[in-house]
């Protein structure tokens, strides 16, 4: 389109322009204490997990003798050895890489579930979005932890099945958040705009819905991760989990089984049970601390 | 011939069980290369009129009679692809609250390049964006402006890239619902100026709607002045503004303050304008109208014709049933 300025006078800019100060979201959630505490936590424990992949075998190699079972924490060994004389400190590591595998990738199916269903419902609404509801409400009131129990003993054992059980069990909440964000989005203008030039729903809901949801969809991904990390590590605390895998819940399993608890070996007790828990931590305060700092009262001009 | 004809266009919602008509046997014409203002006070049908010509009436509405012929074209009727295919290509719209009509967390430019690649879906991301910043500096947005972000705009800037992107897919017909209501009145006359140009740079046909009789004044060729959901006057500017016929029109006009003539005050119109699922009977400004005589509450007056192209409807001028 050639034609010539038909501004006849440009909108002046200098000072006009609100640009406010503000970071990404990251360096705001660094602002804050809890984001700090979380991120500085969730990086050792992927240092920790890196490390632990890279240096060890998953399960670590068992003690050559008797002696090295049940070995008091040294200089050899810095978490001591459990009850086949492997480093409690080695299995530690590559559970980390375990729980932090099955968090992230059971939470993307979870997500990725749950964002589908939650836009087109909240989109489409009408009929579809109380269909789709309906059973949505089935998967949250459907008590989870029994389900998944229940799927995970039937199907293969392996680490893919838990990671998909536990992606298809938690994929209903995040949906009705979704769902509910959608439905506010969609009566701002801009969508009406979109319409107003001609724009496909569905390319509506990639272009303007879709990023306008995404913090939301995010900091709950990140506490559905603790979430999930944690019912991985019940599944393989009841021997649900990969037989041929090491685990945090698996070593607190064998700890129970081997009598470790009884005779007062807390090295193999305490650690994996303080390390689920610092996890679950840490994902959850980055996730509260991104929830508050991505809130739309905050963003509101 | 003209591009846009309304004929009798009624359009209902329905809310709680109940009908409200939003918009009651409304008729105008508008023709190639003029600038149609659509005046009358919140809540008295305009934005209902303007969605149901863009086919975006909300689900719970619906044009319930008359129709609506654009470009030779019936468009009540059509299905939503048919209507997509008109929408940003045919027709842009324009929207109030210029903030709100932009995505806060996607660029300026890549917005205003969306029609173009909605509706011409072989073009290049390159060439949609050269385009694009065609268009937002035709608008006066200083090309280092263009990949900013929404909140990095002023409300002027807002409203320019608002318009930019309306006219990205060159439709025909420019719909401003209210386009400068939310600015102030520097900004208000920048963009008016603004506007007056790209009709003239692109041979737009605009229908302006807005409560601000000034800025009608300012742009518009023709008035139609609507009150509760029915069109009660219609003429060229200059006969609405100095020989207004309805008493409606006549107190809107009164309504605005002319520090030239009268030192600057306003007469109010006394009481409110009324519901729309219960209205007046005969007149619907008779409960308000200082002329109003027995037959106004009892029979809606006809279409009276007066010199030139105005028309009213009113009891005061007998009513020749001219059909507006």
């Amino acid at each position: 389109m050639s034609v010539p300025s038909a501004a006849s006078a440009a909108e002046p800019t200098t000072g006009e322009s609100p640009v406010r100060e503000r970071g990404g979201a990251l360096v705001e959630l660094w602002r804050t204490g809890r984001g700090k505490i979380g991120m500085i936590l969730l990086a050792a424990f992927v240092v920790y997990g890196v490390a632990g992949f890279l240096a060890y075998e998953n399960p670590p190699a068992a003690g050559e003798t008797v002696e090295d079972r049940f070995r008091a924490p040294s200089v050899d060994h810095l978490l001591g050895t459990d009850n086949l004389g492997r480093s409690v400190w080695e299995q530690l590591a590559v559970g980390a890489g375990i729980s932090l595998a099955v968090g992230v990738a059971a939470t993307a199916i979870a997500v990725l579930i749950g964002s589908v269903v939650g836009i087109t419902s909240g989109y489409i609404g009408g009929r579809f979005d109380q269909v789709a509801m309906g059973i949505t409400d089935m998967f949250i009131t459907i008590p989870a932890l029994p389900l998944i129990i229940v799927l995970a003993a039937v199907l293969s054992r392996g680490l893919p099945t838990i990671i998909v059980v536990i992606g298809v069990t938690s994929w209903a909440v995040p949906a009705r958040l979704i769902r509910a964000e959608v439905l506010s989005q969609r009566e701002r203008t801009f969508i009406l705009r979109a319409r107003a030039i001609g724009m496909r729903p569905l390319h509506i809901m990639w272009t303007h819905v879709l990023p306008n949801v995404a913090g939301i969809v995010l900091a709950n991904a990140i506490l559905l991760t603790a979430a999930a990390i944690l019912t991985e590590a019940v599944l393989a605390f009841l021997g649900l989990g990969d037989p041929s895998l090491i685990s945090w819940g698996k070593m607190l399993q064998n700890a129970f089984s081997s009598g470790a608890t009884s005779l007062g070996y807390w090295w193999v007790l305490i650690p994996p049970g303080l390390l689920i828990t610092l996890m679950v931590l840490s994902f959850t305060l980055i996730g509260n601390a991104l929830t508050d700092v991505i809130d739309p009262r905050r963003r509101e001009e | 011939m003209a591009l846009l004809t309304i004929s009798d266009l009624t359009v209902e919602y329905r809310r709680a069980g109940r009908v409200i008509r939003a918009a009651d046997q409304v008729s105008f014409d508008i023709e190639p290369g003029s600038v149609v203002g659509l005046v009358g006070e919140s809540g008295s049908g305009k934005s209902t009129l303007a969605l149901a010509m863009m086919g975006l009436l909300p689900r719970n509405g619906a044009v319930t009679g008359g129709s609506i012929r654009f470009d030779g074209n019936e468009m009540t009727g059509l299905g939503e692809t048919e209507w997509r295919s008109v929408r940003g290509r045919r027709m842009g719209m324009v929207f109030q609250g210029a903030m709100n009509s932009l995505n806060p967390v996607r660029r300026v430019l890549d917005q205003v390049a969306e029609p173009i690649r909605t509706h011409e879906p072989d073009i290049s991301k390159a060439d949609a964006g050269e385009r694009a910043r065609e268009l937002l500096s035709l608008v006066g947005i200083p090309a280092d402006r263009h990949r900013a972000y929404p909140y990095e705009y002023s409300g002027g800037m807002r409203q320019r890239a608002g318009i930019a992107m309306a006219l990205s897919g060159r439709p025909a017909l420019l719909i401003a619902d209210e386009p400068v209501t939310a600015l102030d009145v520097i900004v208000q006359a920048r963009i008016l100026r603004l506007l007056e140009n790209l009709r003239e740079v692109l041979d737009l046909t605009i229908l302006f709607i807005t409560h601000d009789l000034g800025v009608v004044a300012r742009l518009c060729d023709r008035v139609v002045v609507l009150y509760a959901a029915r069109a009660v006057e219609e003429g060229t500017v200059e006969e609405i503004y100095d020989h207004p016929k309805h008493p409606y029109t006549r107190a809107l006009l009164e309504s605005v303050p002319n520090f030239a003539r009268g030192r600057g005050k306003s007469h109010g119109i006394p009481g409110t304008p009324p519901s729309l699922v219960n209205p007046p009977a005969g007149c619907r400004f008779h409960p308000r109208c200082p002329d109003a005589m027995e037959i106004c509450s009892t029979h809606a007056p006809a279409w009276s014709r007066f010199a030139g192209t105005q028309v009213a409807t009113c009891h005061l001028y007998g009513g020749d049933d001219a059909g507006g």
